[in-house]
């Protein structure tokens, strides 16, 4: 169950805008408390009465360009939309109507009757084309509840240090102690110990994401399937194709290097060679790569024209660790296949007995060596991976650190893999004759699929790069279009008093922007920011809930709204912290990308003239790393924040998440470094 | 890599001048409709200003001392007690006096042109920036003797005097004063002393050290590009002849140049900074009259924050009375090292590495993996909260890049006589003292206003749940300093801060060609 959310947009009349702003600032505004509460709710909008209400605010958009002024009431809230509009309805019903009678459509009846008000409002809900929430599936009595526990358990123990009572001296005692004394033996905690039930979202969210890449992969293989056809070569053309090229291979190769076959004779020759051919291409694929990709994290390190190879050096990089995995399976089936190569079978001489103990010695004394080869290489691996944990190498080093490291790895696989062939060249012939042949056809059809997904991921990636440079083409055109956002710096002082109440006052924790902006003309526009708003709805929902947004800490919940039939886009947000380092994260970290594909459609007005954003390419490149134009432009696209509120406005999301583990883990069998983590958090 | 033109840069950014311990800060206002003489005025300081290098070609005569060397090379050359060293910054409303319909200003960023501490209007009780830096209560600048929202008309600039001994530090005062008198006045205080001419005097004691007994200004940025960073450079290059000592100057070790190294931009308009971009970008260049104010210069922070010694050490004993017992000078220096983070002779908590340099006061320490819990160093010390080095971030390499654009440059010394440790708890109440804050920076809200409120004031910094700097000015409820460790925290409450803002304004400290353009 994720926080529910409505965005109330209302047309209002221009005459009643000022009105109704004031009435706003001077009736709903909470306050900051002067007794124990930090933040204090006027007597006409008692938001805190509303026990399932997080974040509410109330914003105004101006007329401009032929759409009307428009009030924008957003809440975020536990359960379902119906019962939070009628609770709402009931705590706040004098000053809801005060400010709805201003608006445009509203039922004349009032007060009278509030279900009418009801049906007002969610026809004029436009929900959220995209919804982030910090901390889901959590309500506001359970972040409120997990906050007091841990501040309790902090001061119980604090008295607990002071008075001098006994301290265990062990982690796990102490929790015992906290865990008797402060969770079961105090009524009004004691709720603590049930497991808080998280969203499946949250909790199934590794298998989401192997569903979701074995989706891709059968997509890619039925686009590879059709492009394949296309060109004249159905699935079962394919595979009549692989059968015979092995055997056909192998005598070539056999017959180039025989040394290798006289090597290693346990092996199938064409298995061997198909073996040695993958790996030296692999090896090229991962030295090509490292030279494509940057050494540094910086996302500014990144090119567009760079990466599109590098990813496709990625994807074939595994293709070719798959087919050798294929390569393996196959030499495998035919190992067991194979009459036993031993000549012990003829029983009678002696000799020959010896000669099969001989045999078989050998085997056991190669096997060691393959295991002591093993083991060096796994050694060297993990001395290199545990080369950079104090120390980080130069770029050039540091490189090759990681290709050795490939190396090593990959050398283990094939170790791995000649220990295996070995074993199963000495097992008895496998007893039933077609279950041989039956295997072989499944790796057959592994190939097969394999070779499929790799051509319909280059098709996708093919048809990506179309697409990216029909909006690089775009992105030319803005150019023309609209001014540079660099202009917008010097309206820094005009737009100051829009956001004159961030990091103050109520606000000093938890900050509200609300922004809004222009989507750019034109059909791709449109499409493209309702396809980017929709992807990271699906990333939002499913791989960023567990309190970060793309790397970002800081947001409680954010939304994102394409209102007046598309042509303006909303965005609305609950952030902690400070204006300033909230941006700053986006500008210097990876979820700049995402941020540029969602505002790059966009431009705002400003006296008379149109700015677009800055300007980026190939949609997810630049764009908001020109940190200062960025900065004007988010600052020109702001509109104030008449009315804000929070249930916990003290709290971050870091901590709320921090909160809600420190809980879940108290009942938990922990190990010992565990609860030492646990107890170092509080 | 970029050349810096460090001729046209003024010699505070690349030294704190420890060769002259005794200087004084004086804030002044230009006399109204006297233009002329301000720019004869300007004309003439420009060519006195203490420069960060000598120009090229300049005539030097071995042995001439009749002027006082004008750069830091010629600085630390030279000797005697005639040294002296001037530097000029000037507020928004100074520069407001020359930008009368050339709209040049505008080009300066929001902060500065809106000052430290904007008045509060109708709309805002109180303003945007004073909550940003967490001026409020007792520091809020209702009450501040200089620079807040009583006075009428506020600071215009700020001559930045340094010289080797009080008398001589007296003369130069007298000097700059008669010098500038024509032209603008010693700007007075509003606060407790009303009508007292501003002039802070501050001293850069042998030790170091400030007034809560702590050496000052160990870890700073180096500029990539500056004589010290060019120096350490070459030294790593050329290892195997390392073995000889270079007496030309300090050298950093990879180590160091790994966490102090910053690119110039951060620091010296112009120039390329850690987001690979320049300040003023090329939308600037190329305006009306052809000048670039602002390259080769950078913004200055001023703030007088004074100490309430009695009130630290009486936190300090009653803290080590609680932790380890009893209040005595080893325990109460550990106890003070907890909430800063350094001991008082500049160690710091962390933990020496293998291959660390020997020296107590040694700068190369990282947090990700050398204290990730903060069990040595408090998450919540003051040195981790001003420079969280590559604690804060996704990765402690990306941490390590992100805290680079965030450094501030910090040449500030304690003002006030020393409390005499002889002397009674009661009778120091009267001596005022602190430390006059100065930060040099090129993006006042990316760099200085940023660690404020986000490390300093935060009371949500690298996972803590409540609390600011414990040596900070902001007052929150509910204020305490957690000390990681084992078995289990221990969180402290804290009373009023021991520091409060009495003064401050934002400053720029320009180019030698932009003063002299200025006079123009």
């Amino acid at each position: 169950m994720s926080p529910n959310y409505t965005t109330i947009v209302t047309p209002i009349g221009p005459a009643n805008l000022e009105s109704c702003r004031q009435y706003l600032r001077d009736h709903a505004e909470p306050q900051l408390g002067r007794a124990n509460e930090f933040l204090e709710c006027r007597p006409l909008f008692r938001f805190d009465k509303i026990a399932s209400l997080h974040f509410c605010s109330f914003v105004v958009l101006e007329a401009a360009d032929g759409i009307g002024p428009s009030l924008v009431f957003e809440a975020t809230f536990d359960g379902p939309k119906d019962d939070f509009l009628h609770e709402l309805l009931q705590t706040a019903p004098e000053g809801l109507d005060n400010v709805y009678r201003q608006c445009i459509g509203y039922p004349a009846s009032g007060l009278a009757t509030p279900e009418l008000i009801k049906e007002y409002f969610v026809r004029h809900d436009v929900g959220a084309g995209t919804f982030f929430s910090g901390c889901p599936g959590r309500t506001v009595s359970q972040i409120k509840g997990e906050g007091r526990i841990r501040d309790g358990i902090v001061s119980f123990l604090s008295t607990r240090c002071q008075t001098g009572a006994a301290i265990p001296a062990r982690p796990a005692g102490i929790l015992d102690i906290v865990l008797r004394d402060f969770i079961r033996g105090t009524a009004v905690n004691r709720w603590a110990e049930q497991q808080a039930q998280l969203p499946w979202e949250m909790t199934s969210r590794k298998w989401v994401a192997v569903a979701a890449v074995g989706g891709v992969f059968l997509l890619a293989c039925c686009v590879g399937a059709l492009v394949c056809s296309a060109f004249g070569f159905g699935p079962e053309a394919l595979y009549r194709l692989i059968t015979p090229w092995f055997e056909a291979a192998d005598m070539e190769v056999a017959t180039a290097f025989p040394w290798i076959v006289e090597l290693i004779p346990m092996i199938q020759p064409s298995t061997l060679h198909v073996l040695i051919g993958l790996s030296a291409a692999w090896l090229v694929v991962r030295i090509f790569e490292l030279g494509l990709s940057s050494w540094s994290r910086d996302v500014r390190d990144q090119f567009f024209m760079w990466r599109f190879p590098l990813q496709l050096a990625v994807v074939t990089k595994y293709a070719l660790v798959a087919f050798l995995a294929g390569i393996v399976m196959l030499a495998i089936v035919s190992g067991a296949d194979r009459p036993l190569p031993l000549p012990g079978a003829q029983a009678g001489a002696l000799s020959e007995i010896w000669t099969t103990l001989g045999a078989l010695a050998a085997v056991f004394v190669q096997l060691v060596c393959i295991g002591l080869l093993f083991l060096a290489a796994w050694h060297w691996a993990t001395s290199l991976k545990l080369a950079v944990e104090l120390q980080p190498l130069d770029e050039v080093r540091e490189n090759l650190r990681r290709l050795a490291l490939d190396v090593a790895q990959f050398a283990m696989f094939i170790l791995a893999s000649v220990g295996v062939l070995l074993v199963v060249s000495i097992m008895p012939e496998i007893a039933v004759s077609g279950l041989a042949g039956f295997l072989r056809s499944l790796v057959y059809i592994y190939f097969l699929l394999v070779f499929l997904g790799l051509v319909g991921i280059f098709v996708a990636y093919f048809v990506g790069l179309l697409a990216l440079l029909t909006i690089g083409a775009l992105e030319h055109l803005d150019k023309s279009k609209f001014d540079d956002p660099a202009g917008l710096m010097v309206r820094a002082c005009d737009n100051a008093r829009k956001y004159a109440r961030e990091e103050g006052g109520i606000n000093r924790f938890q900050n509200h922007l609300a922004s809004v902006t222009w989507v750019k003309p034109g059909i791709v526009r449109h499409w493209l920011l309702r396809l980017v708003l929709f992807a990271i709805n699906l990333l939002a929902r499913f791989w960023f809930n567990q309190g970060e947004l793309g790397g970002i800490p800081t947001i409680l919940s954010a939304r994102w709204v394409m209102i007046d039939g598309g042509r303006r886009l909303l965005f609305l947000d609950n952030y902690g912290g400070a204006w300033e380092s909230y941006l700053n994260e986006f500008i210097d970290l990876a979820a700049v990308k995402g941020l540029n594909a969602i505002w790059s459609n966009t431009f705002v007005n400003a006296a008379g003239k149109s700015y677009g954003f800055p300007a980026t390419r190939f949609l997810f490149w630049r764009g908001a790393q020109d940190a200062r134009p960025f900065k004007a432009y988010v600052r020109q696209s702001q509109i104030e924040t008449i009315v804000w509120y929070g249930a916990y406005p003290t709290l971050g999301v870091v901590g709320i998440n921090a909160n809600t583990d420190t809980r879940q883990s108290l009942f938990e069998s922990l190990k010992p470094s565990a609860v030492d983590s646990l107890l170092q958090r509080l | 890599m970029e050349k810096i033109e460090w001729s046209d840069v003024q010699g505070l950014l690349l030294s704190g001048y420890p060769q002259l311990p005794f200087s004084a800060y004086l804030a002044w206002r230009f006399r109204p409709g006297r233009r002329d003489a301000a720019r004869r005025w300007l004309a003439d300081l420009a060519e006195r200003l203490m420069r960060a290098d000598g120009v090229q070609g300049e005539v030097r005569i071995a042995g001439a001392t009749s002027t006082a060397p004008t750069n830091i090379r010629a600085l630390k050359a030279a000797s005697g007690s005639d040294l002296r060293a001037i530097n000029l910054a000037l507020t928004a409303s100074g520069l407001r006096k020359f930008d009368l319909d050339e709209g040049w200003l505008s080009e300066f960023s929001l902060e500065f042109l809106e000052g430290m501490a904007p008045k509060p209007t109708a709309a805002t009780q109180v303003p945007r920036r004073s909550n940003l830096l967490g001026d409020a209560g007792d520091s809020s600048p209702e009450l501040w003797d200089w620079g807040g929202w009583t006075e009428d008309d506020g600071v215009d600039g700020m001559l930045l005097l340094y010289a080797a001994d009080e008398q001589a530090l007296q003369a130069l005062v007298d000097a700059e004063i008669k010098a500038m008198d024509a032209a603008s006045e010693v700007a007075t205080s509003a606060g407790r002393d009303n009508g007292g001419p501003i002039i802070l005097k501050g001293r850069l004691y042998d030790d170091r050290k400030e007034h809560f007994g702590f050496t000052d200004g160990i870890s700073q940025p180096t500029i990539e590009g500056s004589p010290m960073a060019q120096r350490s450079k070459e030294k790593l290059k050329r290892r195997s002849a390392a073995t000889k000592e270079n007496d030309d100057g300090k050298v950093l070790t990879a180590k160091e140049q790994r966490i102090s190294l910053v690119k110039p931009g951060e620091f010296v308009l112009g120039y390329v900074n850690e987001r690979r971009e320049r300040i003023p970008d090329r939308s600037a260049k190329g305006h009306a009259n052809g000048r670039d104010l602002l390259r080769n210069g950078t913004y200055m922070v001023f703030r007088q924050l004074e100490q309430d010694v009695d009130a630290f050490e009486d936190f300090v004993s009653l803290l080590a009375k609680r932790l380890h017992g009893e209040a005595d000078p080893v325990t109460e220096e550990q106890v003070a090292a907890r909430l800063v983070g350094r001991h008082k002779n500049g160690e710091p908590l962390v933990p020496r590495a293998e291959n660390s340099t020997k020296k107590t006061e040694r700068n190369d320490f990282l947090y990700s993996h050398e204290d990730g819990s903060g069990l040595a160093c408090p998450i919540g010390a003051h040195i981790r909260r001003a420079n969280p080095r590559d604690a804060i971030g996704p990765d402690p390499d990306t941490a390590l890049r992100l805290s680079k654009m965030h450094r501030i440059i910090r040449r500030g010394r304690p003002y006030g006589a020393r409390r005499d440790p002889k002397e009674g708890k009661s009778s120091g109440n009267g001596s005022r003292r602190g430390i006059a804050f100065i930060a040099l920076n090129a993006d006042i809200a990316g760099q200085f206003e940023m660690i404020q409120h986000s490390w300093l004031n935060n009371a949500h910094f690298g996972g803590l749940y409540a609390g600011t700097d414990p040596i900070g000015h902001v007052a929150q409820a509910g204020d305490e300093f957690a000390v990681q460790q084992r078995p289990a925290n221990l969180h402290i409450e804290r009373p009023r801060p021991f520091v409060t803002v009495r003064g401050g304004a934002y400053f720029f400290l320009p180019g030698i060609n932009a003063v002299r353009a200025l006079a123009d």
